[in-house]
């Protein structure tokens, strides 16, 4: 079952990135934020059933974990810590300015829109965002409208 | 850039490569960040309190107090490991329920029941203490030394054990209140 989740996991690690870079605002809490998600994902895994996507069952665990853990005290915190040299973290270093501009303008959002915004940003539909997230079809039209207006604005600061 | 850009963005980013290996690792208890740390943090007040309960025995006259007095004493003990417990199980299950506004919901009561509990079980502590001290015990002047001194430390230690996890706790509930506000 492992080498099953394993395997899950690197294909689809992107989305957690995502979402880890998104919530967290230093390094060092988006790799811890990542492997707590990582953790949370082999914990529900069990329970995952093949009728829904993949990439559902992680978004739903990653922005439930991210929303639902503690955030560290804004104290420097010794990175290499709890990682070993086998155990290595690579984010791609080489980040687009729009990517970074991107992430910046996300960051500035509630947690609430930060999920809504990110499955709509992977093309989920409002229904689809609606049963993640839990909250009705309409409202998720009204707060994306609320969300794409507050992104112009930042956008165009 | 407008929204299209970003969905395109977006939908290029996360390039980050970790290894099928460190995911694996990831999957261990003993590899997280914070549950690791707080493991070892409750096997050692355990293990402190446990020593401690038969210290008192000992040293305080145990056998000679009523046995209510001890039954108090280990209960309020064991209310403190229980409340670590608690904490632990916490952290440790933040996914609750299948969509995220529920299960953000259950996490928030269960962390309001979780700060009543470790409200409750902080006093009674320190009260169980102050009786099991004063109770049927034949004062010298070094033994009310002594117990003045343990009671201060430990109601110090206690204090600001209970007043770093309240602290904790309010920061993260307004947090998670604020989501659930945000999405009604």
């Amino acid at each position: 079952m492992q080498q099953a989740f394993l395997k899950t996991i690197q294909q689809h690690q992107n989305i957690i990135h995502k979402v880890s870079r998104m919530y967290r605002d230093t390094p060092e809490d988006q790799q811890d934020l990542f492997q707590e998600i990582v953790y949370q994902l082999w914990k529900s895994f069990p329970g995952f059933r093949a009728d829904s996507k993949v990439s559902t069952w992680i978004y739903r665990i990653a922005l439930n974990t991210s929303i639902a853990t503690f955030r560290k005290q804004k104290i420097p915190v010794e990175y290499s810590e709890h990682i070993s040299d086998k155990y290595q973290y690579t984010e791609n270093q080489d980040v687009s300015e729009n990517e970074e501009r991107m992430y910046g303008a996300l960051r500035q959002l509630t947690d609430s829109e930060k999920a809504i915004i990110s499955l709509f940003l992977e093309d989920y539909s409002y229904q689809e965002i609606a049963v993640i997230t839990g909250i009705t079809e309409n409202y998720v039209g009204v707060k994306m409208n609320r969300i794409k207006e507050k992104l112009k604005l930042i956008l165009n600061k | 850039m407008d929204i299209n850009d970003l969905r395109a963005e977006w939908q290029n980013a996360g390039s980050g490569s970790v290894s099928e290996e460190t995911l694996r690792l990831m999957t261990k208890i003993s590899q997280h960040p914070t549950l690791k740390k707080l493991r070892i943090k409750l096997i050692l007040e355990t293990v402190f309190l446990t020593i401690l309960l038969f210290v008192y025995y000992d040293g305080f006259d145990g056998d000679k107090k009523p046995l209510y007095a001890n039954a108090l004493l280990v209960l309020s003990i064991l209310l403190y490991i229980t409340n670590n417990v608690l904490g632990y199980l916490f952290i440790k299950n933040p996914v609750r329920a299948n969509n995220i506004s529920l299960s953000v919901q259950k996490h928030l009561l269960v962390l309001k029941r979780m700060s009543i509990f470790s409200l409750l079980s902080s006093i009674f502590y320190a009260v169980t203490l102050l009786f099991y001290f004063s109770n049927s015990i034949k004062f010298t002047s070094s033994k009310y030394l002594l117990v003045v001194i343990l009671v201060l430390i430990f109601a110090a230690v206690f204090y600001y054990s209970y007043k770093k996890w309240k602290n904790k706790i309010d920061k993260f509930s307004r947090e998670m209140s604020m989501y659930i506000k945000d999405i009604a």
